[in-house]
């Protein structure tokens, strides 16, 4: 349980990179969801009670400051953790390339979801747009991750160093 | 102790020549005169002297000098960063007095109280066409309150906390807002697209719209009052299954630039619906 306060914190703190900062180099649908990649990285290198934990909580932050119903976003991340848990325990994913394709899945799935939520609650009729939007959000958020993924390693290494978290 | 007569009469002509000199330079109506000889014969020396006297000058300047010029280069450029901090930081005052006027007008024109909220946040994810406004249910703000600016309306409250709230845009595809061609009096139902901003739905295939026509709220869906302006037409075109006509609609209000936005308070859908007031809806 040592490591939930690391994952909120890198967690938040992308959350609100991805509000400050991406806001203004993307436009405003395609921005990366660094939460999300946060969430990946926690299923794939975090202890799975913690990792789910982090993901509900992270995902809890995201629907309250997005306009996703309550609920939408943890539901989504928890079963990212899920997924990545599964995949971590039975397959060997420490390659950069194996995380890229499974945060490529990970993110079409939760976007796909997301989109489908809309469309079941009537809010959305599927239109190409919203493909597009789907898929260049996907590709930039998979692309976050080679840049964001040494840095968590990085950062998660000093703090089990400090912390004695494994 | 007399000296020789090479030093007295070195001393003579000197002083003579001195004297000369002086009397010539006094008397300038002269034409030529010893003086101009003397300049004459002295000009090199004097262009030469006068060369290393101005290199050296230049020398003192550029390097020596430059240790103040440094120091006073410094002070420049702070003052100068400073005043242009004040100038960017006044600008912003400007606008802002400039928004917040327009704003104060349309408080004025309204019938309903109302509520200026700043934008403190967009979408955190990106998907939803949200806004977060810095009043909440302590300012009295309560969902489905309408927001709007000047230029036109901009959405509606869809949750409130205790000191902030969030609005849908009208751009979002969950919005709907029931609205009318100013013109032609048609009326149909304003939804956010993410294809385009926003799409006049279900109007009557007889209807003769044109471009630039302005669309109104009617009043009708227990949100926004009567006869707001919701944006402009772009485009028309036939609806996915022909039975109606759509229409692109521009937004007036710029929504990605929005910074303060109008709250109508008042009872549940943003205007009283007590007997009496119909003709505010």
């Amino acid at each position: 349980m040592k490591d939930i306060p690391f994952f909120l914190l890198t967690g938040l703190g992308c959350l609100v990179i991805q509000c400050a900062i991406l806001n203004h180099i993307f436009p405003m649908e395609l921005k990366p969801d660094l939460t999300l990649l946060v969430v990946v990285w926690t299923g794939l290198n975090g202890e799975y009670v913690s990792g789910l934990l982090s993901a509900f909580l992270l995902g809890l932050t995201q629907d309250l400051l997005s306009g996703a119903p309550l609920g939408l976003f943890s539901a989504v991340y928890v079963a990212t953790v899920i997924f990545t848990g599964y995949v971590s325990d039975n397959f060997h994913v420490e390659s950069l390339g194996t995380s890229f394709a499974i945060t490529l899945l990970v993110s079409l799935v939760s976007f796909c979801a997301v989109f489908t939520s809309r469309w079941f609650a009537g809010h959305v009729t599927l239109e190409p747009e919203i493909v597009k939007i789907i898929l260049v959000k996907t590709i930039l958020t998979s692309l976050s991750l080679i840049m964001l993924k040494p840095m968590l390693d990085k950062a998660w290494k000093g703090y089990s160093r400090i912390v004695g978290a494994t | 102790m007399f000296r020789s007569i090479r030093d007295v009469t070195a001393a003579v002509v000197l002083l003579s020549l001195g004297i000369i000199l002086l009397f010539s330079s006094i008397d300038k109506s002269q034409g030529w005169t010893f003086a101009g000889l003397v300049y004459s014969a002295f000009k090199p020396i004097d262009q030469t002297v006068t060369f290393f006297q101005q290199k050296a000058g230049e020398i003192f300047r550029s390097y020596f000098w430059l240790v103040g010029v440094g120091e006073e280069n410094r002070l420049l450029t702070e003052e100068v960063r400073r005043l242009r901090t004040e100038i960017v930081t006044l600008k912003e005052k400007d606008l802002e007095n400039k928004r917040l006027k327009k704003i104060l007008t349309l408080k004025s024109k309204l019938d309903y109280p109302t509520l200026v909220a700043q934008i403190i946040g967009e979408d955190a994810s990106g998907l939803f066409r949200t806004v977060l406004i810095n009043k909440g249910t302590t300012d009295g703000v309560f969902p489905d309150m309408a927001v709007t600016v000047p230029e036109g309306i901009v959405g509606k409250i869809v949750r409130s906390s205790g000191t902030m709230a969030q609005v849908a845009m009208i751009t979002d595809p969950s919005m709907s807002v029931d609205c009318r061609v100013e013109r032609t009096r048609d009326r149909g139902l304003l939804t956010g697209s993410y294809s385009y901003s926003c799409v006049l739905q279900y109007l009557n295939k007889e209807v003769k719209l044109k471009k630039g026509d302005l669309v109104v709220t009617s009043g009708l869906d227990g949100i926004f009052p009567k006869g707001m302006v919701a944006g402009t037409i772009d485009s028309i075109r036939s609806s996915e299954h022909g039975l109606f006509v759509e229409a692109i609609v521009t937004p007036d209000a710029k929504i990605s630039e929005l910074e303060e936005v109008v709250v109508i308070l008042g009872t549940q859908g943003g205007f009283s619906m007590e007997p009496g007031q119909e003709r505010n809806r």
